[in-house]
């Protein structure tokens, strides 16, 4: 180990810091790439096409604001004749184009044959669990599609206050006096940010059309879409153009692009105005959670940037350490040659 | 030490160390290789698995709906009473003449009212004819019916009048002619007369004669002496024989004028004494008729309200006699054998008459059962199909089957009303929730819905392929694209590139993708 004394101190401490920086970057891009992929509700598009070619987009609407279920409707049909003007056409003949959802908060109490649960609720429509692919334990989830929209997803403290149990897919219960089916049963999240974020209550998810009808309700916040983005902010782009998105009363988010670099320091940038809410919207609890990522990821970015620096700016001292040991060398070679010394294994000691 | 010994110790260390190192190495090695099945499974996820297999996709509609029936039978009351004790409640069977209600024992109201009118128009009617001094023999009549009838005595009535009216005519032309023959009264210019008829007569007759005879004669003495007459004095004598004689003409006509007047009179008198006679039978006729007319028009009146408030009176009495027929017992009975579907009154209350006591809802007839839904829904139903009852086990014997498939009136475009004909111990307004649809035909190829993945490429299952290996079974996800043909709410039937009972993933531990390992749930 000889050729470790070679170093001075100070060579050695700076190598030490790069090691560490590097090791430190290293950490953090694994920890972030890590939490990055937490929020299943962010990354409909991985899912989707693991290609890419489609970007995944949250409108979130205030009490003002919210939209009818025609109106959405109208804007579904004309994407179809928009993809096909612009030529985009899915790779199989029963493959789709564009999917969406929307959501709708309130209350509602369940009822069977033992108990009576009051939980918050979540109306939805069209293909709400495909952005949100829950943990599912027993069953299967339910579509807007589907012929009968009596279907409903409970967690598994819902079942069990309801039924004692579990497996209880297929069972019946009733809300508002009208009989529903457990589509399925799902686990609740439970990390930290998501009970921050409120996604630890107790949550029932129906139809829209029964939430509207046997419980309560305001109307729909959220509409989820994901559509096919050939170049960047495509789809972006239509939806602003064609469902039309006005200031004070709607937010637009696109959920594939929020966890880029540049969207985190757009997040730094922000810093002191983020807390403010200036649009009277209250964020679903994943859209809560994500956010609270953001946050965690923006302040990781912090980190590995301030490592990036160091070793940067290592990196320049080292190259141009190393050019100017590299022009003395040669200066020595080129005495040496012009002087005909010979190198001999000591001199080279 | 030695520079030797140092230099073999350095090199004794430096080859225990590569031992050491050696050793750890190799050992963790065997570690890993003995454990390497576990370590990587762990890392597995953890799926669990269901068979592909042949199935039916049974895919029901489902919703509530209120059972109207078809004609409730109404119990009515015609009379105002109180109720005693009800004795069913709604929602009881009951069968034909069964008790329902049982009512106080009092008289039904009308039947009092009826009484108590009827002894006023009674006392009424009494008082009235000792009032108003209607002739007894009117009221005679009137009892008896001897009255006549109004046609006779209109008919007798118009008799009366024509009469009168003719015998007022005729009264005028008598008082016309007493006027007449009171003016040739006057114009004969005598008083009175107070010889008799025939002595004037002959007086007449006399004069008469003495004028045709002796004046005559005179006249013709006096021509001829005026034709004679020759002298002055003859002539003289001859004018005064003629003045003589007619003097003596005028004198006797001065007579038979005065006979002929007081003739004249005595006969205008006698004329007008009969005519007199005449005047005042007429007038006495004209009374009697008069009489007679205002008699049968006061009588006949009379008879005539007597005869109505009689009349009244006996259908009063009628009315109470049928009301007393009438007066329901004190129980009410149902009239048909059925279910009781709404009874409204209970003990103490008033039921008013005419008012509905009871509905009973007659079994064995049907019942409809609307309900609205969706087209699609619609879509998928035939008629004939019968519905399954939500809680078959609490109600007996009740079935439900599509009748008819109509539009819905409140929503026309969007839905369609389902009507069911329901059969069994259901009641009108109560709501029953039903589920209806076919057993589709049988698909080779059914997986429960969880297994069903869905990406740009469409919907695809995962399956489970294993391949043998050196360290043991691997298992391996392994896409397959399907489309759906049909669904329900836990499973759906597809076709694809399958055989048929494959392994298909339903959950996993964590996302699987396809060509990935995985491990089976133990």
């Amino acid at each position: 180990m000889k050729w470790f004394n070679l170093f001075s101190r100070k060579e050695k401490r700076t190598a030490v810091v790069a090691v560490v920086s590097a090791v430190i970057l290293a950490v953090l891009s694994g920890v972030s790439a890590y939490i990055k992929g937490i929020p299943d509700s962010q990354h409909l598009a991985e899912r989707w096409s693991s290609e890419g070619g489609y970007t995944q987009l949250s409108v979130f609407y205030t009490r003002e604001g919210q939209p009818d279920p025609m109106l959405l409707k109208n804007f579904e049909y004309s994407l179809e004749e928009k993809f096909s003007t612009d030529g985009i056409t899915p790779p199989t003949e029963s493959a789709r184009l564009w999917v969406t959802a929307y959501s709708s908060f309130g209350e509602v109490q369940v009822t069977s044959d033992r108990a009576t649960v009051s939980a918050a609720a979540v109306g939805v429509g069209g293909d709400f669990f495909l952005f949100h692919p829950f943990k599912l334990l027993y069953g299967s989830y339910f579509s807007g599609s589907d012929l009968m929209q009596d279907g409903i997803i409970i967690d598994e403290d819902a079942a069990w206050q309801l039924f004692g149990s579990s497996d209880v897919a297929g069972m019946t219960v009733t809300i508002g006096g009208a009989p529903h089916y457990i589509a399925g049963v799902i686990r609740r999240e439970a990390d930290r940010m998501d009970k921050k974020a409120g996604a630890d209550k107790m949550t029932v998810y129906l139809s829209y059309d029964s939430l509207s009808r046997y419980g309560s309700t305001d109307g729909i916040s959220c509409y989820e879409l994901l559509l096919p983005n050939p170049v960047s902010g495509y789809g972006k782009q239509v939806v602003t153009e064609r469902l039309g998105i006005s200031e004070e009363t709607a937010v637009l988010v696109e959920n594939s692009e929020r966890y880029s670099a540049e969207a985190l320091f757009k997040v730094l940038a922000d810093f002191g105005v983020r807390s403010m809410q200036t649009v009277r919207i209250i964020w679903p609890s994943w859209e809560n959670a994500a956010r609270g990522w953001e946050d965690v990821l923006a302040l990781i970015l912090v980190f590995q940037s301030i490592c990036v620096l160091i070793l940067a700016v290592i990196a320049v001292i080292a190259f141009w350490a190393a050019r100017k040991a590299i022009g003395v060398q040669w200066e020595l070679r080129k005495a040496k040659n012009r002087w005909g010394y010979e190198e001999t294994a000591e001199t080279m000691d | 030490m030695s520079e030797e010994t140092r230099a073999t110790r350095g090199a004794k260390n430096r080859k225990d160390w590569v031992k050491n190192a050696a050793i750890i190495f190799l050992s963790v090695m065997l570690v890993l290789t003995l454990f390497s099945n576990t370590f990587m499974n762990y890392s597995l996820p953890e799926v669990s698995t269901q068979y592909v297999a042949p199935g039916t996709i049974t895919s029901k509609v489902r919703g509530t709906g209120t059972i109207s029936a078809a004609d409730p039978y109404s119990v009515v009351l015609n009379e105002t009473r109180v109720v005693a004790s009800v004795l069913v409640r709604s929602g009881d069977t009951v069968e034909k003449d069964q008790v329902i209600l049982m009512l106080e024992e009092t008289e039904s109201e009308e039947l009092k009212n009826a009484q108590k009118q009827l002894e006023q128009m009674i006392s009424s009617y009494e008082s009235g004819i000792i009032a108003s001094g209607i002739p007894a023999e009117d009221v005679y009549a009137a009892q008896n019916g001897t009255g006549g009838s109004f046609a006779e005595n209109l008919a007798r009535l118009a008799e009366l009048e024509a009469a009168i009216e003719t015998t007022e005519k005729q009264l005028q032309e008598y008082d016309k002619q007493i006027i007449s023959l009171e003016d040739q009264l006057a114009a004969t210019g005598v008083s009175g007369v107070s010889e008799s008829e025939s002595y004037l007569q002959g007086k007449l007759n006399e004069t008469q004669a003495v004028l045709d005879t002796d004046i005559k004669e005179l006249f013709a003495a006096a021509e001829k002496a005026m034709n004679e007459a020759q002298t002055e004095e003859e002539k003289a004598a001859a004018e005064e024989a003629k003045r003589y004689a007619e003097g003596e003409k005028a004198r006797k006509e001065g007579l038979k004028a005065m006979w002929q007047a007081q003739l004249q009179y005595i006969q205008l008198s006698s004329q007008l004494k009969t005519v007199g006679a005449g005047k005042d039978a007429a007038q006495e006729r004209l009374l009697k008729l008069t009489e007679e007319s205002t008699d049968l028009r006061a009588s006949s009146g009379n008879i005539q309200s007597l005869t109505a408030q009689l009349q009244a009176i006996e259908e009063q009495r009628a009315l109470v006699e049928e009301l007393k027929a009438k007066e329901t017992a004190a129980e009410v009975k149902s009239p048909v054998s059925g279910t009781v579907t709404s009874i409204s009154y209970r003990a103490g209350e008033t039921i008013e008459a005419g008012a509905t006591v009871a509905a009973i809802q007659i079994s064995g007839k049907e019942c409809t059962m609307t309900m609205s839904v969706t087209a699609e829904q619609a879509a998928s139903l035939r008629v004939g199909d019968v519905a399954d009852i939500q809680n078959a086990w609490y109600y007996s014997g009740v079935t439900a089957v599509l009748t008819a498939i109509r539009v819905d009136p409140s929503n026309p475009q969007t839905n369609k009303l389902l009507v069911f004909t329901v059969e069994g111990e259901v009641m009108d307004g109560q709501s029953l929730s039903i589920s209806v649809g076919q057993k589709s035909a049988e698909y080779s190829l059914t997986v429960p819905n969880s297994a069903i993945r869905e990406d740009n490429n469409g919907k695809f299952i995962l399956i489970v392929e294993y391949k043998q290996s050196p360290l043991g079974t691997r298992y391996v996800a392994t896409r397959v694209d399907v489309e759906v043909l049909a669904s329900d709410e836990t499973s759906s039937a597809i076709s694809g590139l399958l055989n048929g009972y494959e392994y298909v993933i339903t959950t996993a531990s964590k996302p699987v993708a396809p060509g990935q390992l995985i491990r089976l749930t133990e």
